[in-house]
């Protein structure tokens, strides 16, 4: 579960930043970093699984 | 209060030095309040998780401390924070490794020294009216 959340917490910070760094009105700010947020979070959560079946 | 008389590359230093400083100084208090919180926070979480600092040392053997100049300047990015947890040592015990959450805290550390590179760029940007 501490993963989980730390990956979420990671997404948020980076999709906050990105969002107000990258682009110049709030409507696209918000999109943008829930863009962001949603592609951290989804690419963790894929990349979970696939190393889930590699014993390391 | 907006500083329009402050040369660009001060405001950039300034941010560098203290995430969120050079868009206080630009009059952008949001912005400020946003990317330092965010920067200082992720810095704060870090540290407060067991994650290293990265500094330069030549006691490694041969060429391999170069292998800590990546990483070493990605934390430099955060500022006095970075060089304060440097001088006292904050950050740089061995002992941190045993901990669950020291890879955590070391990728915490080195994005938020990254992202203020961005808010540093940022603030240039404003500066010389590439951005609005």
């Amino acid at each position: 579960m501490i993963h989980f959340g730390m990956m979420l917490l990671f997404a948020l910070v980076v999709a906050i930043v990105f969002g107000l760094v990258g682009r110049d009105t709030t409507g696209e700010r918000l999109k943008y970093g829930a863009k962001v947020f949603a592609e951290f979070t989804a690419v963790g959560i894929a990349l979970s699984w696939i190393l889930y079946f590699f014993p390391l | 209060m907006p500083n329009e008389g402050t040369k660009p590359w001060l405001l950039t230093l300034a941010g560098l030095a203290v995430p969120g400083l050079g868009h206080l100084l630009q009059g952008r208090w949001v912005r400020a309040l946003i990317l330092g919180g965010a920067v200082l926070s992720l810095f704060g979480l870090g540290i407060w998780l067991g994650g290293n600092i990265f500094v330069i040392s030549s006691s490694e053997e041969g060429t391999s401390y170069l292998l800590q100049y990546p990483p070493a300047f990605a934390d430099l990015g955060n500022g006095i924070a970075y060089i304060f947890c440097a001088i006292t040592g904050v950050g740089s015990s061995p002992d941190l490794a045993k901990l669950y959450t020291y890879e955590f805290g070391q990728r915490f550390i080195l994005v938020s020294g990254l992202l203020n590179f961005l808010a540093a760029l940022d603030c240039f940007d404003i500066a010389v009216k590439r951005k609005s």
